[in-house]
This record gives structure tokens, C-alpha cells and sequence, in this order.
């Protein structure tokens, strides 16, 4: 017998009359298990002789499809990731895990399956369309790592789906005794006979102690009721008495008392139903464990209906009337109400203390615990690029006032008038220095890393607090000197891989520890890392586009030679050693979708190849001496988080967004302060320097560096 | 070391090269101490050279190592400032 293939097969089924009439149910049984249970690439598969078998013999009923399913899908996946791993085509997925997968991610994507209906064979309400879904979409939608806000719930099995559960248990279990034993099969149905007999009994009793539970309900119910309307009448009566107004607002005092009853009727009768059912089922179910009788299904299936119209009662379904609303109900109260007295509001010593400083249990219940504030960065209150005239009118006033006019003073202020209180917080620094300011707002004055890390700090609580899924994550300019440090040594030792450790600072920094806030590489797409070159007194800005595997830089300051070299020298550091560090973390493990899909740069390319550079030639360029280069150091690194990588067009006014980012700085600083609030603590802990955690002996590494270190004592 | 007479803490601060000086020093010395005892090792006359980081956090010179929280074995990262305004000297 030659093989059938399955396209042959599938063509002559749709469209010829081909098969004989009596063949007709046969065929279409094997259509539905070649088709559905087993789909596989119909091009290329054939049909087992297996099938035919089984169905010709009518054994399919009995054979474990489940299992069959199981190791095909196995079998699909094993030999295809072998084969080719960078991608491969996953067409025998086991049906009931598809359908669970459609019931699983339905709410969020329509693009995967379209529920059609609503019954119970969950594997008829699904209509999928004939186009492949492809993986990276599922991880930039359904599947995001990083902010993602969907959460995912199992299957709830509904009533129905339980009783048919029950019955293939029974089914099962009785088909088995079935090829035991004949006879005992048959003695068992006269059990299932007696035992039907005495649930139909208890049943009856239980419902005759329903009834009197559901009677004595009423009647407390009653009683409380008319308490609450005696109650409330004497309420309103006493209020109106003190007013001395009788006459008045009866109406909406009758209102009142109607919305009182029926407040108090709605939830009245809701209780006994639900309690009545909770009953029923509890009792079923119990039953149900009890024995494994097929005509509990029949009972049970009898009582359903009734408890599956109505819903257990929520907390939402009671009109919120309560005592106080009424008699806010009441006009004339809120006429000369005793004004709402203020609390004491005592600040909590927020910046006497330090955050690290964890409250002990016994402090805490005392202590007020510090408000988190709200605003989580600078850049959430202000929208885009504007800011309101008044509120750099007002810091302009703030601090431009006591400027010293003394030349050749290194601040700008008097040592006196330099400090202030109190101390802002932005998280990586601690401002208490009007100078601070200063430097970012006065045009020709060189940004520090203070203020470029704290701008790049707060772009990166940005990406973590957004609504929307940002993908982008910035690092301190301490970045780059740890980078330039180890490339030294690495060199130094002869490209010895030992040296770069994942518990390294950089190791630190792409594994999302380190820094404050940080966000671990592999979640992200692109990496923005500020560079400082210190013997040229520039700030450059370098994006690690991850997906094509480039370093784009950005340099706000292009032409001479010299300067050229060194910019060349930094970055080329970058391109060797982060790929170094991306393979000693681990980071390629947790992106296989870079190989997944075949992106061209990873798939030529070794893991520890260096990085492709690529200058961006067209990126705003800085007026000379106006020592603005931390500014558009700072400008591109936002602009990129707001997902503009091509700056060739825009027009950057370096004097307005010095006075932007400063405005916004101290603006967010000030209203900090006044509401007394602290940020979040946003410490992601370093790995070296934790207690107990997986210490790493530093002093291992080969010390390559000309410092003298300190020579280690032995102690024998 | 007697339990509860004096306490001390040891602190270690890192340089940017990796080499780790310790200190052991009382709860209630000032950091500034810390920050020029450590720069004066490091041959550098101003302690405003280096940022010390504790956390990801600069570490304020004119508070205690008790009121910052240090604890036993905390290793502080000193970096050297860099600013940069780059017309300086455009060559």
C-alpha cells in the first residue's frame, strides 16, 4: 500500500465527490484527525497507516489522542529546533494547548484567534485565520517583559465543563470495569440505583432545612428592617426638631426614607438566594466526591440552571446608602456644617534621614511613614518641550537673585547665599547648592555629571513609570570610565576573558543593578550612554541601537583632528567591550528573538565581535564657545526617548532649554519639598557589596592598574 | 573587640580602577573626614575631585555615616567628576 499524502487526501475530500456514501463518515471522522487533532504541514506529511487502521476498526474512540497530540508536538519541535535553530515553523501544536492559548490571550489580541461563539466544546468557538503569527509580534504585544500590563488567567472552567469533567471520569472508570468484568459492571448499576435513591432522599432533606433557614432569614431581615426605618424616622425627627423647621424638606425626607427601604429591601432578598445556593453546590459537590455515580450529573445538571442566572451578590450590587449619605440628604445640614478641621500635618524629618535607613517594626507603628511623591520625573508634568513663562519667570527670579558680582569667583554666589534649605532630592544627587542651577541656566557655563546624570536618571525613571512600553534604558556617565577602566585592564592582561566578569561594574550596570532605577539591557532596545572625554572637555552622546547590533553616536561638536581621535578612541572602547560583557552576562540567552528572527547583523556575526560605529552625521551642531555640549548631550538623549532618532531637522535653542531643564529641575525639587514627600528609593543594590548575597572576591582579578593597592594579609 | 564599647565600622571605597582602600571608621564621623583622609592617600589635594556613591547615590560630605546609613562592609564607588563644555578647545 503506497502512502497518502495529506494534501491528496484534503484536496479529494473538499471537492470531489471521490469517496464512496458509505466511506462518507469514515472519512470525515479521519478528515478531523488528520486536520485538526494532528495539523501538520499538508504539502508534506502523509497520513499513517495507523489512522486508517484505527478508524476502519472504529478503535479510535478508545485510542489516547491526547498522548498522540503530545508526541507529535514534541517530536515537531525537537527536530525542527535541531535542525535550524535560528528560526523555525511550529505547525503541530497540540490542539488543546492551542485552544487554551486562544482562551489565555484573547482578551488582548484579536490577531490571534476570533472567538465566534460561546458553548461549551471550547475548541468550537475559536476562528483563527490562515496567516502565520509570528513570535516577535506575540513579544512586542501580548508578551512584553517590560512594562507590560497584561495579566494573563487561567481557564475557569464554567458548570457545564465540570459536570461533562465528572462524567468522563465516570465514563472512563466505567468503561474499564467494563473489560474487567462484565458482572460486576451490572452489580454496580444496582448500586448506582440504591445509591440514587438515597441522595434523591437526602436532597429532599436538605432542602427541607433550606426552607426553614430561608424562613428564619426573612423574618430577622424583617425585624431589622423595620428597626432601621424606626431608627431613621427618630433621627430625622430629632433633626428636625433641633432646627425647629417641621414643615420643611418633607419630601426629600420621604425620599429619603423610600431610598432607605429600598436599599434595605434590594439587599435583603440577595442574601437568601445566594445562601440557598452556596448550599446547593456545597452539597453537590460534596456528593460528587462522595461517589462516582452518573446520575449526580443528572441532579446536578437540574439544579444549575437556577444558580448559574444569578450572581453571588457583590459589594457593588448594595446601593451605597449609608446612614451619613441620608442625613447628607438633608439640606439644611450642610448650611452651617462645623468646618473640616485640618489634621496637624507633621513633617516627617524627611531630609534628616536617610532612605537607606529601614524602619524596624517597633518604629514603624509610631513613625508616619514618609508620602511617596507623585510626580515620579521632571519631564511627566510638562508637556513635550513647553513650559509655562510664569514658572521660569518665577525660578529666574529665585535664582538670579543674590548673584555675586565679584569676578573671578568660581560659583556664582557668596559662599552665604549659595546654600539653601531645604536640600532637593533628585535621587542620584542631593542639591542644597543654588550654583547647581546656576551652572544649567547661565549660557557658557559647562554642565557637570551631576546634572547629567540627573537628567539621564530621570529619563530612565521615565521609561519605568510610562504608561506606554518605552524601550530604552540610559546609564550614569560613571558608565563610560568604568568601561575605559576595564578595557585598560582587559588589555593589559592579554584580552584574558577572566577579567570580565558579569559582577563587574559594567557586568552590574547591564544586568539592571547599579544604578538607581535601572532596567535591565535585555528588556530593552535601545541604550543611551552619555560620554564624558575628559582630556578634551566634551560631552558626546553614544545610543546603542541593540536590535542592529550599532553604536550611533551623537556629537554635538564635530571637526578637528585631535578631537576626531579621541571621540574614535571612546567609542571604539564601547564597541569591543560591551559585546564582551552582553556574552558574560548571559544577555543573548534572554534575546534569542535577535537570532529568532534572522536580524542580518546577528546572524553574520559572532556574539563577541565588536559593535558597528556609526556617526550621525547630521546631528545639531553647538555654537562655538557657548560650552553647551552637556546640554545637547542631555537634548538627544531625550529626544531619542521620545523615539526621534534622525535630528537633522530640528532646531535646538541652546539659552531656552538651559532655562527648561533647569526650571523643570527646581520646579520639581520645590514641589517635592512643599509636599513634603520622598521619591521612591529606586535602589537596585550592587551585587558585590550586599551581605549574604553572591560575593564575589574582587581581589581575585589581577590587579593590572599602577595604582599601589594595599598588599592582603595573610593570617596563618 | 568588646561588644557595644566602641563600635566600628569598615568601609571600603573603590576607585574607578578597581583598587579598594578600607577604612575603619567610627558611626559618627563626618564624611568629609572620610572624603579627605581618602584623597590625601590618593595623592589628590581636594576631596571635591572624587563623587562618592554609595548605591547609585552621592553620598553627602557633610553628613555622619550613621545619619547615611552605612553599614559593616559597605563599599563606596569614588568616581572622578568629569564636566565637559567642549568649545574649550576645539582642535
Amino acid at each position: 500500500m503506497t502512502k497518502v499524502p495529506k494534501l491528496d487526501f484534503f484536496n479529494k475530500f473538499k471537492h470531489t465527490n471521490f469517496f464512496e456514501t458509505e466511506d462518507r463518515l469514515k472519512i470525515g471522522i479521519l478528515y478531523f484527525i488528520t486536520s485538526f487533532l494532528t495539523g501538520s504541514e499538508a504539502s508534506k506529511t502523509t497520513i499513517p497507516k495507523l489512522y486508517f487502521d484505527l478508524v476502519e476498526s472504529g478503535q479510535y474512540v478508545n485510542f489516547l489522542w491526547g498522548n498522540e497530540c503530545f508526541r507529535l508536538t514534541l517530536k515537531a519541535c525537537s527536530r525542527r529546533l535541531g535542525k535550524n535553530p535560528t528560526s523555525f515553523k511550529f505547525s503541530q501544536f497540540h490542539i488543546a494547548l492551542q485552544v487554551w492559548f486562544y482562551e489565555c490571550c484573547h482578551p488582548f489580541d484579536n490577531s490571534v484567534a476570533i472567538r465566534v461563539s460561546n458553548v461549551t466544546p471550547r475548541i468550537l468557538n475559536w476562528k483563527t485565520s490562515n496567516e502565520s503569527i509570528f513570535f516577535d509580534e506575540l513579544k512586542n504585544t501580548i508578551f512584553r517583559t517590560h512594562g507590560n500590563q497584561h495579566k494573563f488567567r487561567n481557564i475557569v472552567l464554567t458548570e457545564e465543563e465540570l459536570n461533562a469533567m465528572d462524567q468522563i471520569n465516570l465514563h472512563q472508570s466505567s468503561s474499564q470495569h467494563e473489560t474487567e468484568n462484565q458482572a460486576t459492571s451490572e452489580r454496580h448499576d444496582v448500586d448506582f440505583d440504591e445509591k440514587y435513591v438515597e441522595l434523591k432522599k437526602e436532597i429532599a432533606e436538605v432542602r427541607m432545612e433550606l426552607k426553614e433557614l430561608k424562613d428564619n432569614v426573612d423574618k430577622h431581615m424583617t425585624d431589622m428592617k423595620a428597626y432601621v426605618d424606626n431608627s431613621t424616622k427618630l433621627i430625622i425627627e430629632e433633626i428636625r426638631s433641633s432646627r425647629g423647621q417641621p414643615s420643611q424638606a418633607t419630601h426629600q425626607q420621604d425620599d429619603a426614607l423610600q431610598h432607605v427601604e429600598e436599599s434595605e429591601k434590594a439587599p435583603m432578598d440577595q442574601p437568601s438566594v445566594s445562601m440557598r445556593e452556596y448550599v446547593h453546590t456545597s452539597n453537590t459537590d460534596d456528593q460528587a466526591q462522595k461517589s462516582n455515580d452518573q446520575t449526580i450529573g443528572v441532579v446536578f445538571n437540574a439544579y444549575i440552571p437556577g444558580s448559574s442566572n444569578s450572581k453571588p451578590p457583590t459589594l457593588d450590587d448594595y446601593p451605597d446608602f449609608t446612614m451619613t449619605q441620608i442625613v447628607a440628604l438633608d439640606p439644611i445640614l450642610n448650611d452651617n456644617r462645623t468646618p473640616d478641621v485640618q489634621p496637624r500635618n507633621r513633617n516627617p524629618g524627611k531630609y534628616d534621614t536617610s532612605p537607606y535607613i529601614r524602619l524596624s517594626e517597633g518604629e514603624s507603628s509610631s513613625r508616619r511613614v514618609p508620602i511617596l511623591f507623585r510626580i515620579k520625573h521632571p519631564f511627566e508634568s510638562h508637556n513635550g518641550f513647553e513650559v509655562a513663562t510664569e514658572l521660569i519667570d518665577e525660578f529666574n527670579k529665585w535664582v538670579f537673585k543674590d548673584v555675586s558680582s565679584r569676578r573671578g569667583r568660581k560659583s556664582a554666589y557668596s559662599k552665604l547665599k549659595d546654600s539653601f534649605e531645604p536640600q532637593m532630592d533628585f535621587g542620584v544627587v542631593k542639591v542644597a547648592e543654588k550654583d547647581f542651577f546656576n551652572i544649567m541656566v547661565k549660557p557658557g557655563r559647562p554642565w557637570e555629571d551631576g546634572h547629567v546624570n540627573t537628567i539621564m536618571y530621570y529619563l530612565r525613571k521615565k521609561a519605568k513609570y510610562s504608561p506606554i512600553p518605552l524601550s530604552y534604558s540610559t546609564v550614569d556617565c560613571w558608565f563610560m570610565t568604568w568601561v575605559d577602566n576595564i578595557e585598560k585592564q582587559w588589555r593589559e592582561s592579554n584580552c584574558d576573558m577572566r577579567s570580565i566578569s558579569p559582577d563587574h561594574d559594567v557586568g552590574q550596570c547591564i544586568r539592571g543593578f547599579k544604578l538607581l532605577a535601572n532596567i535591565p539591557w535585555d528588556n530593552v532596545d535601545n541604550v543611551i550612554i552619555p560620554v564624558n572625554i575628559s582630556e578634551k572637555f566634551h560631552w558626546f552622546l553614544v545610543v546603542f541601537r541593540i536590535k542592529l547590533r550599532c553604536l550611533h553616536v551623537y556629537d554635538s561638536m564635530k571637526g578637528g583632528v585631535v578631537h576626531t581621535k579621541k571621540v574614535n578612541e571612546a567609542v571604539g572602547k564601547l564597541a569591543t567591550m560591551i559585546p564582551l560583557f552582553l556574552t558574560s552576562t548571559g544577555f543573548y540567552g534572554k534575546r534569542l528573538d535577535l537570532y529568532a528572527n534572522k536580524l542580518p547583523k546577528y546572524v553574520h556575526k559572532s556574539q563577541s565581535d565588536p559593535l558597528d560605529i556609526k556617526h550621525m552625521m547630521h546631528a545639531p551642531q553647538q555654537e562655538d564657545i557657548s560650552n553647551d555640549c552637556g546640554l545637547y548631550t542631555c537634548l538627544f538623549a531625550e529626544y531619542i526617548s521620545n523615539d526621534v532618532f534622525d535630528m537633522r531637522s530640528i532646531d535646538i535653542d541652546a539659552k531656552y532649554h538651559r532655562q527648561r531643564y533647569a526650571t523643570i529641575l527646581w520646579h520639581y525639587g520645590k514641589t517635592k519639598n512643599e509636599d513634603g514627600a520622598i521619591s521612591e528609593s529606586e535602589v537596585t543594590g550592587t551585587v558585590a557589596s550586599k551581605f549574604g548575597g553572591p560575593r564575589i572576591a574582587k581581589e581575585h582579578v589581577p590587579d593590572t592598574t599602577n595604582y599601589p593597592t594595599p598588599r592582603q594579609r595573610t593570617r596563618n | 573587640m568588646a561588644e557595644g564599647s566602641r563600635k566600628f565600622i569598615k568601609l571600603k571605597i573603590k576607585a574607578q580602577d578597581d583598587t579598594i582602600l578600607h577604612f575603619k571608621v567610627n558611626p559618627s564621623t563626618i564624611m568629609k573626614d572620610i572624603f579627605m583622609s581618602y584623597s590625601s592617600k590618593k595623592q589628590m589635594m581636594n576631596y571635591k575631585v572624587f563623587r562618592f556613591f554609595f548605591d547609585g547615590k552621592r553620598l553627602s560630605p557633610k553628613k555622619t555615616v550613621n545619619e547615611l546609613g552605612l553599614k559593616n562592609g559597605d563599599e563606596i564607588d569614588a568616581m572622578i567628576h568629569q564636566d565637559g563644555g567642549g568649545s574649550a578647545c576645539n582642535y
